[in-house]
């Protein structure tokens, strides 16, 4: 029963895929621009920029282009004997000499920019992001929580009122303005007394030194990113923790004797969490994808930034590639939400 | 119920530990005796393959770690680097270009033993038969597609570059052509080993293996590139010591020019190239001098860039509706050059870093050892307002095409014209959307700026050349005159250099006097260094070149 459940969910998924794959195909190949003048030098002659052209299968007719790009995308595809190591895949069926059925793994090809590997990319920038995204999380959930519980303890009083304020303005101020605001304050006017940089990397390469880690970097651009979810689970906190503190075993455990904060943290904190971990883990694609404007102005390389770059140089592989993994990324949290919910309660399981 | 999240957190900070575990600080005494340049690129590095070195900043990293047969040095002509010697036949279609012995490559994989081999011919008839070639398609083949010698298909002739025994490398040109040393010395034309290009394949362009000062360490596309020396880079100095002098170079990629100047400022970089509207007020005075509060801070070097901002015409009636549009019309385009006050905008934006545009197309400084430069349109109101008069202009709006990064500027020829009653509207596009406007045609009125590509006129006359209209060639303004292109041929094939640059000044004036395009001005480069760093030589290329370059110790330098 659940296993035909998960595989008409995954169904779903692979059509999806194809429509947003589709899409941006179409979509960005109804932009002007041409991705070989990003390419070319000023004088770069004709027929040098018709090889380029034909090399990136500019030439062909819109159809056979997109054609030949989901042959590349899926993992059970035609392809030319010759080309084993530009896929890298394993061969099924011989249907001549020259072509064969083969397995792989979904070949995103190779950026206009750069000739790297899509794929490579794409690993190397998620894998910033998601370690920002990470030191966001992190950083939200501690003060978060705190000032929460601070909020819900003097309920009333001018300092739950003052954080409400505060934290309703951190909900409701867009990214790109606390990101500018950020990195012109504590990175630039202050940056003597902060000593941080307002760009920078989680790593450094140093001729002497090597590879090193420089987690000052992340600093800023985890806090502006985390700064909405801060006020969102100082909220969450708050309220939940003002329910629970109503109840009748509280007041139980301080009939016990308990201290305040004893009764605080072992008591009513577990059972006021519970919303605010439900609500908080679902952002982490959010944050994802709420990570563009924070990574631009910050100049954080990771997933947003490239993506963002990708798009000015018209490299139409790479803003494929990034945008199917961005797709990919929501449907796994997606499909996964909704196997579980599933589980939890059988009804939605019959409802498909 | 609280478990997952104090995981969670518990896995955070292993996970930070373990990264940050990573040997880091080894040696901080060893930072000082090291001499490491670094210096930023905001744009990043595409490609560490010479046939691609396409923009500024790959050529800048390609070219500390390969080398030409010749190279740019300080002056206007190529110094013989890997050529030794050169003789040119009487008909001028032969070049026998004979090389240095005892130059090899860097050690390196892919060469037997990981011992690299001496430089031969046979690499630089490999390094340009690969430029050329279909499969490659470099943006950099035309360096020698359109002069070299063809066969009856005009395709190019399997002879146009050969070797005669290990050191004696032979071009054919398909007719006579001036400048072919200096086409030799763009970094297009650098010699790589045919073992690197075929042990890595597609990754050749992170692999690089030169016979330069400078072997390629490390490249991580988001963070840095570093280079350490060449211990057998075969130059010396005049006194008998092996360059390179400095021991590292390390190139970081901060986009934000307002960051890395003050990465400069904090002396964690050695060099800053270029000026950005947003710091040149922090470091020059509105007359071009080094501010008094940072004199003696840094060094300050500025020397001509062959790059001219223009603002350009398309010229082909085909691309109009109206025949009798404006922009056809010569009184009309002339009006708006004269109507541009063209020292005032070079003190004014750029605080007199550029020359004004008031000679031709060509920058004056690369006529000035021959002959003397054109007589350019310069600022006159009166004239422009009569010239207007006369004019088919009738009052309509007109638009000027150009991108986000020109504001400043074409605001400002936006009020220069207003006072002369032309009204402009601005359309601002992406830089990709703005050259396929231009490339197209449809772009009728837009700006641009064309970046000479090695010192000789010839490249800057190719801009008005009648067969470079083809779409997306480089002739923008679909330029077309029988009486130019006739000159053009024969100039090209003019051996006599005197001769050859006054058919070029000709040339020059000839658009000039038809205001093809207005000519804003000459640019220049100001480089900023920390002042321990010596023996850095400015360039009109741009071009760095770090083997002299050297690092006095105990000078300001705040982390050693």
């Amino acid at each position: 029963m659940i296993g035909r459940f998960i595989i008409s969910k995954l169904r779903h998924a692979l059509f999806v895929l194809i429509g947003v794959g589709m899409m941006v195909f179409f979509l960005f190949h109804a932009l002007p621009g041409d991705p070989v003048a990003m390419m070319a030098g000023q004088r770069t002659d004709v027929s040098t920029r018709s090889e380029m052209s034909k090399e990136l299968g500019l030439e062909a007719t819109l159809l056979v282009q997109f054609g030949k790009y989901m042959n590349d995308l899926s993992p059970l595809g035609l392809h030319a004997a010759s080309e084993k190591s530009k896929y890298e895949y394993f061969p099924l069926l011989k249907f001549n000499s020259e072509y064969v059925l083969a397995l792989k793994w979904p070949y995103l090809r190779r950026s206009f920019q750069n000739n790297r590997k899509v794929s490579d990319i794409i690993k190397e920038s998620l894998t910033a992001t998601l370690w920002l995204v990470l030191a966001a999380m992190m950083f939200a959930a501690l003060i978060g929580i705190t000032l929460g519980i601070i909020a819900a303890l003097y309920s009333g009083t001018l300092i739950d009122k003052a954080l409400i304020a505060i934290s309703t303005l951190g909900i409701s101020i867009p990214s790109f303005v606390s990101a500018v605001l950020m990195a012109m304050i504590f990175g630039y006017y202050l940056s003597d007394i902060t000593g941080l940089n307002h760009t920078g990397q989680l790593y450094t390469l140093d001729p002497i030194k090597g590879k090193q880690l420089t987690l000052k970097n992340i600093i800023l651009p985890a806090i502006t990113l985390g700064l909405r979810p801060l006020s969102i689970i100082t909220q969450l906190t708050r309220s939940s923790m003002l329910e629970v503190l109503t109840t009748q075993y509280i007041r139980t455990a301080r009939a016990k004797g308990l201290t305040n904060f004893q009764v605080l943290i072992k008591h009513a904190l577990p059972n006021a969490l519970n919303p605010v971990l439900t609500a908080s883990s679902g952002w982490l694609a959010g944050l994802m994808t709420g990570a563009f404007f924070v990574e631009y102005i910050f100049d954080w390389k990771g997933f947003g930034f490239m993506t963002i770059r990708a798009v000015q140089n018209l490299d139409f592989p790479l803003v494929m590639g990034a945008t199917l993994a961005l797709a990919v990324i929501f449907i796994i949290i997606n499909i996964t939400v909704d196997i579980l919910y599933g589980i939890l309660d059988p009804r939605i399981r019959k409802s498909q | 119920m609280i478990y997952p999240l104090r995981s969670l957190i518990i896995l955070f900070f292993l996970a930070l530990i373990s990264i940050s575990c990573e040997p880091a600080s080894e040696g901080q005494g060893e930072r000082v005796r090291k001499k490491v340049f670094r210096y930023n690129q905001a744009g990043g590095i595409s490609s560490l393959d010479p046939a691609f070195a396409r923009n500024q900043a790959n050529i800048w990293a390609i070219s500390q770690i390969y080398n030409g047969l010749f190279q740019f040095g300080k002056g206007l002509n190529p110094d013989p680097v890997i050529a030794d010697s050169w003789s040119i036949s009487d008909d001028q279609l032969v070049y026998e270009i004979d090389i240095r012995r005892n130059i090899f490559f860097q050690d390196n994989p892919c060469f037997e033993e990981g011992v690299g081999r001496e430089v031969t011919a046979h690499d630089v008839v490999y390094s340009f038969k690969r430029l050329v070639s279909d499969d490659l398609k470099s943006p950099g083949a035309w360096v020698f597609t359109n002069i070299a010698k063809k066969d009856k298909n005009g395709k190019l002739a399997s002879d146009w570059i050969s070797a005669r025994g290990d050191f004696r490398v032979i071009i054919r040109l398909d007719a006579p052509y001036g400048a072919l040393l200096e086409r030799l010395a763009m970094p297009f034309a650098y010699i790589v080993a045919h073992e690197a290009v075929e042990y890595y394949g597609d990754d050749f362009r992170k692999n690089p293996v030169g016979s330069g000062p400078f072997v390629f360490e490390v490249w991580d596309e988001n963070a840095a590139l570093v280079l350490l020396k060449n211990n057998n880079y075969w130059k010396k100095d005049d006194r008998g010591r092996s360059l390179p002098y400095i021991d590292a170079i390390q190139v970081s990629f901060i986009s934000d020019r307002m960051q890395e100047f003050r990465t400069f400022k904090k002396g964690e970089i050695d060099m800053m190239s270029g000026v950005s509207t947003d710091w040149v007020d922090i470091v020059l005075n509105k007359a071009g001098e080094v501010r008094k509060e940072i004199a003696g801070q840094f060094t300050v070097l500025k020397t001509p860039y062959m790059n001219t901002e223009y603002i350009g015409f398309q010229l082909d009636p085909k691309q109009y509706d109206n025949p009798n549009h404006p922009f056809l019309d010569q009184n009309f385009r002339s009006a708006l050059n004269y109507a541009v006050n063209k020292d005032e905008l070079v003190a004014f934006l750029f605080n007199n870093v550029g020359e004004a545009g008031v000679n031709g197309f060509v920058p004056p400084y690369l006529y000035s050892q021959v002959v003397e430069p054109v007589k350019g349109i310069a600022f006159d109101r009166e004239m422009a307002a009569n010239l207007l008069e006369k004019s088919v202009y009738n009052g309509e709006k007109i638009q000027l095409y150009t991108t986000q990064f020109s504001k400043a500027l074409v605001e400002f020829l936006q009020k220069q014209w207003a006072n002369i009653g032309v009204e402009v509207e601005i359309i601002n596009n992406s830089v990709s959307i703005h050259q396929q406007l231009v490339d197209e045609g449809k772009a009728l009125f837009f700006r641009g700026s064309w970046l000479g590509d090695f010192p000789d006129p010839e490249t800057y006359l190719s801009f008005f050349y009648g067969s470079n209209i083809k779409f997306s060639g480089p002739n923008k303004t679909h330029y077309r005159s029988g009486e130019f292109d006739d000159l053009y041929k024969k100039a090209k094939k003019e051996g006599d250099t005197f001769t050859r640059f006054d058919m070029y000044r000709e040339m020059d004036q000839m658009v000039t006097d038809e205001s093809a395009v207005i000519v804003l001005f000459y640019d220049e480069v100001v480089r900023l260094l920390q002042p321990n760093i010596v023996g850095m030589d400015p360039n009109p290329m741009n071009l760095i070149q770090l083997e002299k370059v050297d690092i006095i110790p105990g000078k300001l330098r705040s982390d050693s």
